[in-house]
């Protein structure tokens, strides 16, 4: 986080790892043999294999793996209540910064990465193409000051649900720090649109241990509102409020085959991303394979 | 028990103080921001250890040192511990200056006045110094400070009351500024065995009606001292309608004695009435003539003619129609002039205007003074000078034949004055005969250009008015032809000889020769020109320097006239007597004064009215007026007084006195007994114990510090 520069930042972080570890969801025309099919009619004559037909006078139709359409929508919280943070970076500063690295990411790999940035309601939205000069619009966006009064979750997603017609990824990174009860449901849309949704949680550990020792004033930062709070008295209430809404979001995402993430700002981001794509590849494949069963293009 | 300042025992709340400390409830005064307040509580707010009082002692001992501080500020004392009075603990210096000018005579004013010093009197306590002033025309000492030490101190007021009603208003002029700047002098410089409490108590009760004609001028220019207060006690008619005459002198008045003299009426500002009558009279008697409407509005002045009666002779003029009278009569002398009678002995005609006498003539009859009477007698004319018909001057322009010129010289004897010019073709044996002067030459000078006079001497009493370096430029006069003259030394005259055979060289041609001569011969004068002021020898008759220069001549010589108006307690310039006899003043009242022949002035007109100065030869008379001034009687406003720097009182009432009187009997009680002392030591003391329990305190906590602290 030293680095202010955050494209600097992100590759460096994506430098910190491997690259390709990830299948692409569609089967296309690479250089990656999948299968043969047999030709009915309809097929493209431009995809039969000549060769093949030479040899044994029949029609097959060559198919290929797909590696470069991955198509990755990042929606990232920029609300008022990303920008607190008890260390020397904010919630906001990690989260674009995973942002940063992730379409720094797939820009390599010749993915398209697109970018839906909220906070009460959708402030930039950048659909996911792969041309010179995106990347760095994507992180000119994510760069954009924090604000909103309160964290919406149903109206982004709503809105991404609505806007990317075709299956891709969606990455949510956000502290999720608001009332869930339309998270589920949301999520699920998603989901049956087909695609694949990732949840990044990112949360500073004094959120997570509620680690204050002295009486004081609490301030929301996005409301304003204030409330006198003894932490010797609320700590223990306020664990256990947190783990149980965790545990919501927990039990909908995995009901919905959701990938759910907890970075804690204090770790090192290029740990955590580490972290999920070896969990990601771990599961990726049968992920791959049961998405590329359900057709081409 | 009394506080003197019992406003400071509001410093008692401050007492309160600790407890309010104490007993606030302590809320956080920290702020977190924190991301979302979602799975907070509020907590409720905690009491405090501190809200405790935990060491009453200390608290108490804080208290009684702050109560003490509170009370020793309030300045306490002990009302029944002296038998301090009023009466011996204070004392004013009050200095009466009570007003008797011509404006106080206005009906209703005066008994006022002494009203009003009446009840200043009677406020009178026995430890108050008094003086009592009148101030018109100047301070006069109606009773003295000094004079209280020799009567009972209660009977100081009844004594100075008595001797201010001998006194009456008189017809002098106000002029309070200058008795304000007395009276303050007075009062500022004045000390006695008593020191006061209070320097304000030195006070001037000044009584007066402070008319707008009372003069401030003396206030301007002074420094009003801090610690003197003037009260003003006005007065005022109940009427105020007032309006006066005043004789104009008309500078162009070519007739003495005119029929329609000028006359200004003045009315004062405050007055009611516009409309008034003037007419003239003569003593008692009224003049059987229709009296002459005045119309003047309030403020303003009208100069209009008022014809006198031209059967009667008048000497005053009278206006009615106002509601004051003492300033309604005008009084006026005979102005007739004196004449001023010259002869000239000349062949010139009056007519002539190259000769000399034409340029003389016009020059004696400007004097302002005189009426002159110029006569040229023929040549062949025997010249007599009785006594009565002597002339004031002669003057010589043509050589006289040798019987005149006997003549002349028992005219010089007799106290004449001549002044001979030495024209064209002069010979010297008339001059010599005239002056009897040995071996005096007279011929005529060679002149080339113009010479011009030098050598003027300023000192002498001809020359004495140009002696100012603005007149004395002769430079620009420029004479073409003159008579030489040299008059040789005697042998017994000390050298070096200025003044030949007794006579003086007044002023030189530039050549050296001598211009102007002068020769005291007995009582007599004769001055002899080297040349003619006509413009054929000279620029001297054109010039701005003749006229002067003649009539300087005619005043040297003769006696001045006597001017015939004054205004009251103006000095009255007496004419210089021909006997040596006594002569006798004829006041208005009748009183008889004897003044000496030789007493030059008479100082003593303090009433209007016609004097008659007495004399071995005739009676001279010459009349004193009531001063306009005394005339504007609107009120001055008494805030103008302190637009000079004048600190005005502000009237007392008896309870704001006794109130006073009581605070200074406590501020006295309280500066004997000191009160505040005892107890400043004792909060002190009481602060070093309550500082010795609790470092004693503090040190037994930090020694067990698991114990609670105070």
């Amino acid at each position: 986080m030293r680095i202010k520069n955050l494209q600097w930042r992100a590759r460096v972080v994506v430098e910190g790892f491997c690259s390709g570890l990830h299948r692409s969801p569609y089967h296309g025309f690479s250089v990656e043999f999948s299968e043969y099919r047999a030709y009915v009619a309809g097929d493209d004559p431009r995809f039969l294999d000549w060769r093949l037909y030479a040899r044994t006078d029949r029609c097959y139709i060559k198919r290929f793996e797909d590696e470069t359409n991955l198509r990755c929508h990042l929606v990232v919280d920029l609300s008022r209540s990303m920008g607190y943070g008890s260390l020397a970076h904010s919630k906001a500063e990690y989260a674009r910064t995973t942002a940063a690295t992730l379409a720094y990411y797939l820009a390599r790999q010749r993915d398209c990465v697109g970018l839906v940035t909220f906070d009460e309601q959708v402030t930039d939205y950048l659909p996911a193409r792969f041309r010179p000069g995106h990347l760095h619009r994507l992180i000119m966006a994510l760069e954009r000051a924090l604000g909103g009064k309160k964290t919406d979750l149903t109206t982004p997603i709503e809105q991404v649900a609505r806007t990317v017609t075709k299956r891709g990824l969606i990455v949510l990174i956000s502290d999720l720090l608001a009332p869930i009860d339309t998270l589920r449901r949301n999520l699920g849309y998603l989901r049956s649109r087909g695609h694949e949704v990732v949840v990044m949680r990112v949360l500073d550990p004094a959120e997570v241990a509620f680690s204050f020792d002295r009486a004081a004033y609490f301030e929301d930062m996005e409301s304003g509102r204030l409330v006198y709070v003894d932490p010797r008295d609320a700590r223990e209430q306020y664990l256990s409020r947190f783990a149980e809404h965790e545990q919501e979001i927990q039990a909908a995402c995995s009901a919905l085959a959701i990938d759910y993430f907890r970075f804690s700002t204090d770790r090192p981001l290029e740990m955590a991303l580490l972290d999920y794509l070896s969990a990601r590849t771990r599961r990726g494949r049968r992920t791959v394979r049961r998405g590329g069963a359900q057709g081409g293009r | 028990m009394g506080l003197l300042t019992p406003l400071y025992i509001a410093g008692l709340a401050a007492l309160s103080l600790p407890l309010v400390f104490h007993l606030i409830r302590r809320t956080p005064r920290g702020r977190e921001s924190f991301g979302s307040l979602m799975f907070l509580a509020p907590s409720p707010p905690r009491i405090t250890r501190r809200s405790r009082l935990d060491n009453v002692v200390l608290f108490l001992l804080r208290a009684a040192a702050l109560t003490l501080v509170a009370v020793a500020f309030a300045r306490p004392f002990f009302r029944d511990t002296s038998a301090l009075d009023v009466e011996t603990a204070t004392g004013r210096r009050i200095l009466l200056v009570i007003d008797d000018s011509a404006s106080m005579r206005r009906h209703g004013i005066w008994p006022a006045a002494l009203d009003e010093a009446e009840n200043v009197l009677h406020q009178l306590r026995p430890n108050d110094r008094l003086a009592v002033f009148a101030c018109a025309g100047s301070m006069r000492c109606v009773w003295a400070f000094d004079e209280q030490r020799q009567l009972p101190a209660t009977s100081t007021a009844a004594a100075a009351l008595r001797r201010l009603r001998t006194i009456r208003p008189g017809w002098s002029t106000s002029d309070i500024g200058g008795a304000l700047v007395q009276a303050s002098d007075m009062l500022d410089a004045f000390t006695d065995e008593r020191p006061t409490t209070d320097d304000a108590d030195r006070q001037i009760v000044l009584i007066s009606d402070l008319q707008e004609g009372a003069s401030l001028d003396a206030l301007q220019s002074y420094q009003w001292p801090g610690r003197v207060r003037l009260h003003v006690h006005r007065v005022g008619p109940t009427k105020t309608t007032n309006a006066a005459p005043q004789l104009l002198v008309d500078p162009d008045q070519s007739e003495p004695g005119r029929a329609s003299p000028r006359v200004r009426v003045v009315n004062a500002s405050d007055s009611a009435a516009e409309q008034f009558q003037l007419r003239w009279a003569h003593g008692d008697l009224p003049i059987d003539a229709e009296p002459i409407d005045a119309c003047v509005p309030p403020g303003e002045s009208v100069v209009l003619s008022v014809p006198r009666p031209a059967a009667a002779a008048v000497d005053r003029l009278i206006l009615t129609g106002d509601d004051h009278s003492f300033d309604n009569t005008y009084y006026v002398a005979a102005d007739e002039k004196e004449p001023l009678r010259v002869t000239y002995l000349g062949a010139d005609a009056a007519d002539d205007r190259s000769g000399p006498r034409y340029f003389l003539e016009l020059a004696v009859a400007s004097h302002p003074d005189r009426a002159t009477h110029l006569h040229a007698p023929a040549a062949d004319q025997r010249l007599s000078f009785p006594n009565e018909q002597r002339p004031h001057l002669v003057v010589v322009t043509d050589a006289p034949p040798t019987d005149r010129v006997g003549e002349l010289r028992q005219y010089l004897r007799n106290g004449g004055t001549v002044l001979y010019v030495l024209g064209r073709g002069a010979t010297a044996e008339p001059v010599s005969q005239l002056m009897q002067c040995q071996g005096l030459e007279i011929e005529e000078a060679a002149v080339e250009g113009y010479v011009l006079w030098s050598e003027i001497r300023f000192a002498h009493p001809l020359f004495e008015v140009f002696s100012h370096p603005h007149f004395n430029d002769f430079t620009g006069i420029h004479f073409w032809h003159y008579r030489s003259v040299s008059i040789p030394p005697t042998d017994d005259s000390p050298p070096p000889n200025d003044d030949p055979q007794g006579v003086q060289v007044l002023a030189r041609f530039d050549n050296g020769d001598p211009a102007l001569l002068h020769q005291s011969v007995d009582a007599g004068n004769l001055y002899m020109l080297a040349s003619g002021w006509h413009p054929a020898d000279s620029q001297l008759a054109r010039s701005s320097k003749f006229v002067p220069l003649v009539l300087n001549l005619v005043d040297l010589h003769v006696p001045r006239p006597m001017k015939n108006q004054y205004r009251v307690d103006e000095p009255v310039t007496l004419q210089a007597s021909n006997s040596h006899a006594a002569r006798t003043l004829v006041k208005p009242d009748g009183t008889r004064i004897n003044v000496p022949a030789d007493q030059p002035v008479f100082r003593d007109a303090d009433q209007p009215g016609l004097y008659r100065l007495t004399d071995a030869d005739a009676d001279t008379w010459f009349a004193v007026n009531v001063s306009a001034a005394e005339s504007r009687t609107a009120p001055l406003a008494a805030e103008d007084l302190e637009q000079y720097g004048v600190r005005l009182g502000s009237p007392v009432t008896a309870e704001a006195e006794a109130e006073r009187q009581r605070r200074l009997v406590e501020t006295e009680l309280e500066n004997r007994q000191k009160l505040w002392r005892p107890l400043i030591a004792l909060a002190v003391a009481i602060l070093l114990g309550e500082t010795w329990l609790a470092g004693r305190l503090s040190r037994k906590q930090r020694e067990t510090p698991n114990a609670g602290s105070n």
